[in-house]
């Protein structure tokens, strides 16, 4: 296979180049060069006090949005490391679940909580009577901010958890003995050891909410507009596209920079090990604080999803599965041009698609990683992470238009955006089972006769297989859930099920909020099986070999 | 069978392995024996095919084998950390090898190689599950049931505890006698290196100082390093001689043989008697191990214990060696 896999080898880079690094290209000559020859006047239109507003309400809502969830999820934090009570692991399954629900979901679910027509408006109008004063929540900033907590909590959760639990508690022992108690023991002890994690947590957190599209777009009601909303209204409802390359170029040295800068932080932080056994809350003090925290976390992380549930079943006569028997109808016909049933089987498809070519492309990557320089290659291949889906998917509508590579109208674009989303964390889950293989493995293998094609059969392939099965998992759900590539690229005949969600929850009606909740709790459903299974196989993987 | 000729490899700056020459016959156990560091691994690997030398040929049965592939060579090679096959079970890590050379009878030869090694009803077992010892077995079944043309053994015991090792030496050896299995195997433990071994080369930054039987290398090691490595003390100058024993001795090098040296009563004709200190003596139950120093140099023998009696620590001595036992070396 040596000779055979060699140009097999290079296919990921060529995908990465045609791909990835080609539409940014693009984006930059469109946003330096519109016509040819560089022009700075592009540059000084950015300036202007609308974009620069943009650009100053993008880092306010993030950096908002960090400091309430960190602020949130300390106490969190703390009481899952210090112990352990009842349902801790659910709900710390809970909050990653919610971390890898697709944006449209979240928007949904919030909507279905506490939109202007959700289930707590309704309880309200039940108590109060019908003239009592709804929660009038859409288009707020408030509604932004508990959705974006709710996407983040997992990311801080798992840092802070993972950092703590490596931590032996013998300086605050110390500071204990010399006196420290209450508010001083976190403020001059807990805090300051803890602030490599927080740190690196709000990095991450910042990066996640500096690119969020779909709640800001779906919950902001067009209200707001960060970078990554005005890159699309300017691509595809204005159809300035220089103006959104321009816009583009700032995402991507913004992203750079706090890319590098987290990476740096992450490197300081050690590796989550298992942790110790905690102990259960004794005295009323303890049971009190366990009890209130699990008691918010629940609230905010399982009544979203549970109001989402709850609606795509209720009508106004109460229970009903209406709603779901309409996704196979076109009732609104010229919105959509598709039954909604369509566009689950347009989003199977695409998944499908997707998983085939990020397995093969991520373990020819992983392969790649492995063989040849770990210092170049692997930060190459993760970078896709750090471009938000936006800008992918508005530099293939800008690269990709033209010969030789026309593929504009072409359905082909959605799983190759898919892909490229998809890639970093199929590499990422491959490459642990492959470092995993001792060389001797191999050389045994092929000293016992077997060809460098046997070898790569019989030794290489089962031995990654759990990786591969992670990696499948995780492209498949990441294929089904991307909204931001999507919207940019799906034609209406092509639209995915988050697209064809966004459309539903933008019109007016019952009938189309109802199909937009049960499209959503079926994309909830998908995902969490995966997500079911991913723990499943990490967690039975860990002993194994 | 085997012939190396005039093999070299670098890795970077450094010459791993320099103008080494080795020759294996038929049915002969070679054991590599050295320090870590010394080459004798890459030597191995490249025999395997694992490696290409920079220069030099390897020759089976008059054959080059620069151009065949490792998996072509028919060899077996059992490595330091065995790398048994972590999916498979025990019998479908020995029947690999036998699966790739599309051999007959797969389950008959995998079940007479477990045999052979005393694991007979262990097939079924997960690799995962078995102890040190039983993991050695297995490597060594699944190197030796394809009946390889020449059977490599990287450190075949250093990863089980000193007891095991000494149990499972002679019977390591009885199985490549038995078998009439021609072998290389390597080690730094040269007490491993002559209860397996009928020949040993024992290696040094690339080259193979000198390469003999194990009752050979001990009576006539041919330089400093060889002497030094297998514990029979450093050579002395022969003007250092000279000036001891007033006799003329030529010769850079010379080695006073441990086993040439004896305590003695008193001058004697016959052999060559020095002046000097017991510095240190320990029983060893048949005989005493002692330290002796004379002018600046420290000798260490054994000392029958029916010979002459030894004295407390400290004490004046009379150094007696065998004239025969004055080695010249390179």
């Amino acid at each position: 296979m040596a000779r055979l896999a060699r140009p097999l080898l290079l296919l990921p880079l060529l995908f990465l180049g045609l791909f990835y690094v080609w539409p940014l290209l693009s984006i930059l000559a469109l946003g330096l060069a519109p016509d040819g020859t560089l022009e700075t006047g592009q540059l000084r239109q950015l300036l202007s006090p609308w974009h620069l507003n943009t650009l100053v309400f993008t880092v306010f809502q993030a950096l908002l949005s960090t400091v309430l969830t960190i602020a949130l999820v300390l106490p969190a934090a703390w009481v899952c490391v210090r112990w352990s009570f009842p349902g801790r692991s659910l709900l710390l399954s809970l909050s990653t679940l919610a971390f890898v629900l697709p944006t449209v979901v979240v928007a949904a679910a919030f909507s279905a909580l506490i939109g202007s027509g959700g289930l707590v408006n309704d309880l309200l109008r039940q108590t109060l009577g019908p003239n009592a004063a709804p929660l009038r929540l859409e288009g707020t900033l408030a509604i932004i901010l508990i959705a974006h907590v709710f996407y983040n909590f997992a990311v801080a959760l798992r840092i802070i958890t993972g950092f703590w639990a490596n931590r032996s508690t013998l300086q605050e022992d110390a500071a204990r003995v010399l006196g420290a108690q209450g508010w001083r023991l976190w403020w001059e002890i807990r805090l300051p050891l803890l602030r490599p994690a927080l740190l690196a947590a709000a990095a991450l957190i910042f990066i996640f909410t500096f690119t969020s599209f779909g709640v800001i777009i779906i919950l902001g009601e067009l209200r707001f507009s960060t970078l990554e909303v005005e890159i699309y209204l300017q691509a595809v409802n204005l159809f300035n596209l220089p103006v959104a390359a321009g816009l583009s170029l700032l995402q991507i040295s913004f992203m750079l920079v706090l890319m590098l800068f987290y990476t740096r932080l992450r490197q300081r932080l050690p590796l989550a090990l298992r942790a110790a056994q905690a102990p259960r809350p004794r005295g009323w003090r303890q049971c009190l604080a366990v009890s209130a925290v699990s008691g918010f976390m629940l609230v905010l992380l399982a009544a979203p999803l549970l109001a989402l549930a709850l609606r795509s079943l209720s009508g106004a006569e109460g229970l009903t599965g209406a709603w779901y028997a309409a996704l196979s109808r076109d009732v609104r016909g010229s919105v959509l041009f598709v039954p909604p049933v369509q566009a689950v089987g347009n989003s199977l498809f695409y998944a499908f698609c997707t998983t085939a070519m990020a397995l093969v492309l991520g373990l020819l990557a992983a392969s790649l990683i492995q063989r040849r320089s770990r210092r170049w290659l692997d930060p190459l291949f993760m970078l896709p992470l750090a471009t938000s889906a936006v800008t992918l998917g508005f530099g293939f509508i800008v690269a990709l238009d033209e010969p030789p590579l026309d593929l504009r109208a072409s359905p082909v674009l959605i799983p190759i955006a898919h892909t490229l989303v998809a890639l970093p964390f199929v590499v990422r889950s491959i490459q642990p089972s492959l470092d995993a293989i001792s060389p001797s493995l191999r050389e045994s293998a092929s000293v016992l006769g077997a060809t460098p094609w046997q070898v790569w059969r019989q030794i290489d392939l089962p031995l990654v297989s759990r990786g591969l099965l992670v990696g499948a998992i995780f492209a498949f759900t990441i294929s089904m859930g991307e909204f931001g590539a999507s919207l940019f690229i799906a034609r209406p005949a092509n639209a995915t099920i988050p697209v064809v969600i966004y459309r539903l929850l933008g019109q007016p009606g019952t009938m189309n909020m109802g199909q937009a909740m049960a499209m959503s709790v079926i994309l909830l459903l998908t995902c969490s099986l995966g997500f079911i299974v991913i723990e499943r196989v990490q967690r039975a993987g860990s002993g194994a070999f | 069978m085997l012939q190396l000729r005039h093999v070299c490899k670098r890795f970077g700056n450094s010459q791993v392995l320099d103008d080494v020459s080795l020759e294996v016959q038929a049915g002969e156990i070679v054991c590599l024996l050295g320090p870590s560091g010394c080459g004798k691994t890459t030597l191995l690997r490249i025999i395997a095919g694992l490696e290409a030398p920079d220069h030099g040929e390897i020759r089976l049965q008059g054959v080059d084998f620069e151009d065949v592939a490792v998996h072509e060579r028919n060899f077996g090679l059992m490595f330091q950390d065995y790398a048994l096959f972590p999916h498979m079970t025990v019998a479908q890590n020995v029947a690999f090898g036998l699966r790739m050379r599309r051999q007959d009878s797969v389950a008959q030869l995998t079940s007479d190689t477990l045999s052979l090694v005393g694991m007979k009803d262990m097939g079924q077992r997960d690799v995962n599950s078995l102890s040190g010892g039983e993991q050695q077995r297995v490597a060594l079944a699944r190197s030796l049931a394809p009946r390889p043309s020449l059977l490599m053994l990287d450190e075949p015991l250093a990863s089980l505890d000193a007891g095991l090792r000494d149990r499972l030496l002679p019977e390591l050896r009885q199985i490549f006698v038995e078998t009439g299995q021609t072998v290389i195997t390597v080690t730094h433990d040269q007490q491993e290196a002559s209860a397996i071994a009928d020949r040993i080369a024992i290696m040094n930054a690339g080259r193979i100082e000198q390469y003999d039987t194990p009752q050979a290398l001990y009576a006539r090691p041919r330089n400093a390093f060889v002497a030094e490595f297998l514990g029979l003390g450093s050579p002395v100058r022969g003007e250092w001689l000279a000036a001891q024993a007033a006799v003329t001795f030529y010769g850079e090098h010379l080695l006073l043989h441990p086993a040439g040296m004896r305590l003695a009563n008193a001058a004697e004709d016959s052999a060559l008697v020095l002046d000097g200190t017991l510095v240190q003596r320990s029983y060893e139950g048949e005989n005493w191990r002692l330290t002796v120093r004379v002018a600046g140099e420290a000798f260490r023998f054994r000392h029958p214990l029916d010979a002459c009696p030894v004295p407390e620590p400290g004490t004046k001595v009379w150094l007696r060696i065998e004239r025969d036992w004055i080695l010249r070396l390179e």
